[in-house]
Formats: structure tokens, C-alpha cells, sequence
């Protein structure tokens, strides 16, 4: 049997010129994603975080094979959150939630090294 | 099957130092490109030897960086004399020449002139994209420049324009590039999140990808032959020059 709906987990990696508390950031795309898609089609949508790291700042979003470009757009078109610059990279797509939070809690060479630099580079310019 | 090679081809990269701009390039590698180029814009009554000095600078970053880096050159200008003075004496030094206006009569003569690759309008208007300039655009084999930094400055109003533009590009088959047009850090976007943009305003997945790698690609083969000298006339190519060159630049270093 053909699955319809196959699930995703997205591993949001979060850059930011502060740190600021990921809940704020939570939120911010929860209110975000009503006003990018209307009340109307927000529920066509899949879209669910659920599970957040504060120490690797990642976040790991449950969606599904449709709405996966739609939740990459959600993720595009934050710049700001409570005037804190904020750059939300996608780390990696994944079919299990198992292999996403290893994701979400593995810091890599290359992670750690794009979080300096993006703080050098916002001090800089 | 082989990896995509994506590509940003509208950074805005203007006074920084070679340190910053390194850093900035290890940044855009990290984020999953193989290819950049900035918007080196010409206006009228500057120094070209100015904008050749700072494309010097960006490959020799780039090569240390190991990014591949396209020259380009963006003309804005609503006169189309301007423009003509402009493509005379620039085409041969850059591997990409677009044209940036809002003005219908120069977008219909970017259309029309062979040496114009990219095409992109500075105002929001949808009247500069009509079914003759799209027709035009599309058996020039041009391509239609669209960026995320418009769209992130008003959603809402470009967002409905992008969406009218992707619209009539896909009915005429005009090929649509879409950079990040970032001038800072935090504006940049992996490729893929750049694509989904496009998948969102009604492309198909694969042409949304391909408008961040392949479209690109494809022009900036044809240009560099060109520029080499292997491509003489359109349809014309040098059967062979290509392995000679790599023949003499292996013994070179031999």
C-alpha cells in the first residue's frame, strides 16, 4: 500500500546574533506560520515542533513529504526575532524522529564553525 | 547520478575588506554552494578599470576559499544609449552581463540583444512583463533574475508579483535564477530553502532546483567558450580547441 502522506523531521540549526531563549523563537513561527498561510490553509500544513535542544541550539520540526518545501519557506523568510538577527539553517531531513534528535544533539566541527562565523561576520559588518 | 552544483549569482557584496569577504565566502561553501558571483554594478560616468580591479580580487578570494566565482556585471540604467556604450566595451571582460531596469523600452531591447544574459526589473510593476517581452525573453534564451531580499522586504506585495512572474515565465518557458541578493550575513540562505521560494510561488521542484544550479550553468559554459574563444559564432564551435588547452596547461605545469 501506497503511503500518502510520508513523515519528515526537519533539524533547524539556529544562528543568532544573541542567545535568546529558543521558546521565544517557538513562538515566533507558530505566529508566523498563521500569517504566512492564512488561519485557512495554516492546517494544511503540517507543521509541529517537537523537540527543541537549548545547548546545541537545534530544533527539530515534524512535517510531512507534501508540506516539507513549505516549511523550507517558513524557514527562509525569518530574518528577526525580537530584534535579534536570526539565520535558521536546515541541517538535515530526515523519515525518523530517532535519527533527528541524534542530529539535533551531535554538535559537528563543521556546525560549530558556521556559528562563529556567523557571529564574527554580524559583529564585523 | 551526479551531485548538484549550486549556485548564487546575486550577492551584494560592496566595501568589505578581503578578510571579511574570505570569511563570508567559507560561509556561503558551508551553506552547500560551489559557485558564487556578486553584482558589480556599473553606472553612468564610473571607472570601469575600478569594477575589473574588485572582480580581480573576488576570484583570487574565491580560488583560496575554493568557491568558483562567475564574473558579472550588472548595468541599471533606464537609457537604453547608456546601456548600448556600456555592453560595448564590458562584455568580453565578464562571463555573465545583466541588465537591471524599469523601463519597458530597455527591457524589450535586453530581450532582444544577443550579448545580454540576465534580465531583471527594478520596480515592482507587473506591466514590464507582458506576453511580448516574455516571448522575447524566451527565444533569446535570457533568464529572469528574481531575489529573496525583495521578498523579504515587503511578503506581501512581492509575493503576489513574484507569483504573476513565475506564472507567465512557466506559460512561455522562460528560464527563471534566483539568488538570495544578500548584502549581509544573516541574509543568506542554503539552496535549497532559496528553492523552496520558488516551489511555494507554483514551480515544479525540480525547475525550482534548477533555477539555483543547472540554468546557471549551462549559460556560464556557453559564455566561457565564448570568452575562449572555442564557441566563434552561434552555432560555430572549435571541435578540439578544448582538449588542446588542456593538453598545453598540463604540460605547463609538468
Amino acid at each position: 500500500m501506497v503511503r500518502r502522506r510520508r513523515r519528515r523531521y526537519v533539524v533547524l540549526k539556529v544562528l543568532s546574533s544573541e542567545d535568546i531563549p529558543l521558546q521565544l523563537l517557538v513562538n515566533h513561527l507558530e505566529r508566523f506560520r498563521e500569517k504566512l498561510f492564512g488561519l485557512l490553509y495554516c492546517r494544511w500544513v503540517n507543521f509541529r515542533i517537537v523537540y527543541v535542544n537549548e545547548n546545541a541550539r537545534t530544533l527539530v520540526i515534524q512535517t510531512d513529504h507534501r508540506s516539507l518545501p513549505l516549511v523550507r519557506l517558513l524557514t527562509c523568510l525569518v530574518t528577526e526575532v525580537e530584534n535579534c538577527k536570526v539565520l535558521l539553517y536546515c541541517l538535515k531531513v530526515t523519515g525518523t524522529l530517532r535519527k533527528a534528535k541524534a542530529q539535533a544533539d551531535s554538535m559537528g566541527i563543521q556546525v560549530k564553525y558556521m556559528e562563529n562565523l556567523f557571529r564574527e561576520l554580524l559583529q564585523a559588518m | 547520478m551526479s551531485r548538484r552544483k549550486f549556485v548564487d549569482i546575486g550577492l551584494n557584496l560592496r566595501n568589505f575588506s578581503v578578510d571579511i569577504l574570505e570569511k563570508l565566502l567559507s560561509f556561503l561553501k558551508g551553506l552547500g554552494y560551489s559557485g558564487f558571483s556578486t553584482r558589480l554594478i556599473v553606472q553612468c560616468g564610473e571607472d570601469l578599470g575600478k569594477v575589473l580591479e574588485i572582480r580581480d580580487v573576488l576570484r583570487s578570494v574565491s580560488e583560496r576559499v575554493g568557491l568558483e566565482y562567475i564574473s558579472r556585471v550588472d548595468i541599471v540604467s533606464n537609457r537604453k544609449g547608456f546601456i548600448k556604450l556600456c555592453l560595448r566595451s564590458i562584455r568580453r571582460s565578464f562571463e555573465l552581463v545583466a541588465i537591471g531596469t524599469s523601463s519597458l523600452e530597455v527591457a524589450r531591447f535586453a530581450a532582444r540583444d544577443r550579448r545580454v544574459d540576465i534580465v531583471y526589473f527594478t520596480s515592482g510593476s507587473r506591466r514590464l512583463l507582458d506576453d511580448v517581452e516574455c516571448r522575447m525573453l524566451s527565444e533569446g534564451g535570457k533568464l529572469l533574475e528574481l531575489s529573496l531580499s525583495k521578498l523579504l522586504l515587503d511578503i506581501s506585495k512581492y509575493f503576489a508579483t513574484y507569483r504573476y512572474v513565475v506564472e507567465m515565465c512557466s506559460e512561455y518557458g522562460v528560464n527563471i535564477v534566483f539568488t538570495s541578493g544578500a548584502s549581509s550575513v544573516h541574509e543568506l540562505r542554503a539552496p535549497r530553502e532559496l528553492a523552496s521560494v520558488l516551489v511555494a510561488l507554483g514551480l515544479p521542484v525540480e525547475r525550482a532546483l534548477d533555477a539555483v544550479s543547472d540554468i546557471v550553468w549551462k549559460v556560464v559554459e556557453v559564455n566561457r567558450k565564448k570568452l575562449r574563444g572555442i564557441i566563434v559564432a552561434e552555432g560555430v564551435e572549435v571541435v578540439g580547441k578544448e582538449k588542446e588547452e588542456k593538453v598545453r596547461s598540463s604540460e605547463g605545469t609538468e
